[in-house]
């Protein structure tokens, strides 16, 4: 199976050809295999991840559809809600490690890139939000909090919670670098 | 939708919730197209702070095994009561035989529901029982259906720590691991004239195995 590009994989993958999961996978890998990776810091429990949340959405038809946008996109970000489940459902096993992300006081998240360049980005992108959006966002997108979680962490109202993730996230669009077109 | 879209993509909604999400997605043009713009913007993120590693290749192979056993579900939502009566049901009848089932009475629910129920509900299928090969052995058995010949792994365990090899006269196919439903975890293979037996493994050892039977 040579190199098939992004359109050509999403179309045999909503038409579901026996093997375009497989040539999917292929495809995103390392990108796929990495996110599920730094979510959970551990090979065997990445690989597990990755592999039942693409039989998940397999298992599926109709989830990914082509107004979504790019299937790579896509997969990756299932990947990454499934493992972000797993971490929060083991965290639910062990209650003390979940009560210490909750108790542990509001200092900013440091955030640890290694490319001066892309640190600089997205301290550049995350600077245009208000304080109590970037604040949301960067419990929801660093720590893996629940929005549940955030509201009772920062003793604010579910809704308002809810609405500064979702106004923040939308204003992040037009400050963060589009994404290359050989990603996407 | 509104926020659950963004908080979706962040990964921020429960599980449940996450579903609901999904399923309305997979219905909703609109709604699949912001969701998509969320996704991108979350994408980017990942491109700044997530190290780039090279993915295990034994993951691709165990990727490849169980897309090509997964059987796509017909209903948005798999029917797990269903399939978990019937699992459970099959397992307890006619242990230890060797018959010919034909399951009529429930023929036109179950056909409905997957390719997997279907095929079970339509064709005549032999039915064959593991032989143990180790004390921790979990019970299981086999559906062998004739017209294709699809076969069906029942364990009775929902967190087996085994994979389902599959012998044919040229080789072997691991299946990976059996998928829990309900009590018990099951494997559905569609099409697998080759198959000359089955067993269940961890790692090399071999805790169970079973022939396939002759027609008769
Ligand atoms: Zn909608």
């Amino acid at each position: 199976m040579g190199e098939m590009r992004d359109d050509e994989l999403a179309e045999d993958f909503v038409a579901r050809r026996p093997e375009a999961l497989e040539a999917a996978y292929r495809a995103y890998a390392s990108t796929l295999y990495s996110v599920a990776r730094h979510v959970l810091g551990s090979d065997s429990d990445a690989q597990d991840c990755v592999h039942d949340a693409l039989l998940r959405v397999w298992g599926r038809p109709g989830t990914y559809r082509p107004e979504r946008g790019s299937l790579r996109t896509f997969l990756s970000v299932c990947v990454r809600n499934e493992a972000i489940g797993r971490k929060r459902e083991a965290a639910r096993h062990f209650h003390i490690e979940q009560r210490a992300a909750l108790a542990e006081p509001e200092q900013p998240y440091e955030i640890e890139i290694e490319d001066p360049v892309d640190r600089a980005r997205l301290h550049e992108a995350l600077a245009k939000l208000p304080s109590e959006q970037r604040q949301a966002l960067e419990l929801a997108y660093f720590r893996y909090l629940s929005h549940t979680q955030i509201a009772e962490k920062l003793g604010v109202p579910l809704g308002t919670i809810k609405s500064r993730l979702a106004m923040g996230l939308r204003k992040l669009q037009n400050a963060l670098p589009v994404p290359s077109a050989s990603t996407l | 939708m509104g926020e659950a879209i963004e908080l979706y993509a962040l990964g921020a909604l429960g599980r449940d919730e996450a579903r609901e999400v999904e399923d309305h997605a997979a219905v909703c043009a609109d709604c699949s197209r912001l969701l998509g713009e969320a996704e991108r913007t979350v994408f980017a993120l990942d491109e700044l702070t997530v190290p780039q590693l090279e993915a295990p290749p034994e993951l691709g192979a165990r990727i490849a095994a169980s897309s090509r056993v997964v059987v796509p579900l017909r209903s948005r939502r798999p029917n797990v009561a269903l399939w978990a009566a019937l699992a459970a049901g099959l397992l307890v009848a006619g242990f230890g035989a060797t018959v010919t089932h034909e399951i009529r009475n429930d023929r036109a629910t179950i056909a409905a529901d997957d390719l997997a129920f279907s095929s079970i509900a339509v064709s005549h299928f032999l039915h064959t029982t593991f032989t143990k090969r180790s004390p921790d052995a979990p019970t299981a058995k086999v559906l062998w259906g004739k017209t294709p010949h699809w076969f069906y792994v029942i364990v009775d365990s929902a967190s087996c720590d085994c994979n389902v090899v599959e012998i044919t006269s040229s080789g072997e196919r691991d299946l990976g691991p059996p998928a829990p439903r309900g009590n018990t975890a099951t494997i559905f293979v569609p099409d697998a004239p080759d198959a000359k037996g089955l067993e269940l493994r961890t790692g090399t050892r071999v805790l169970a195995s079973v022939q396939r039977p002759m027609s008769p």
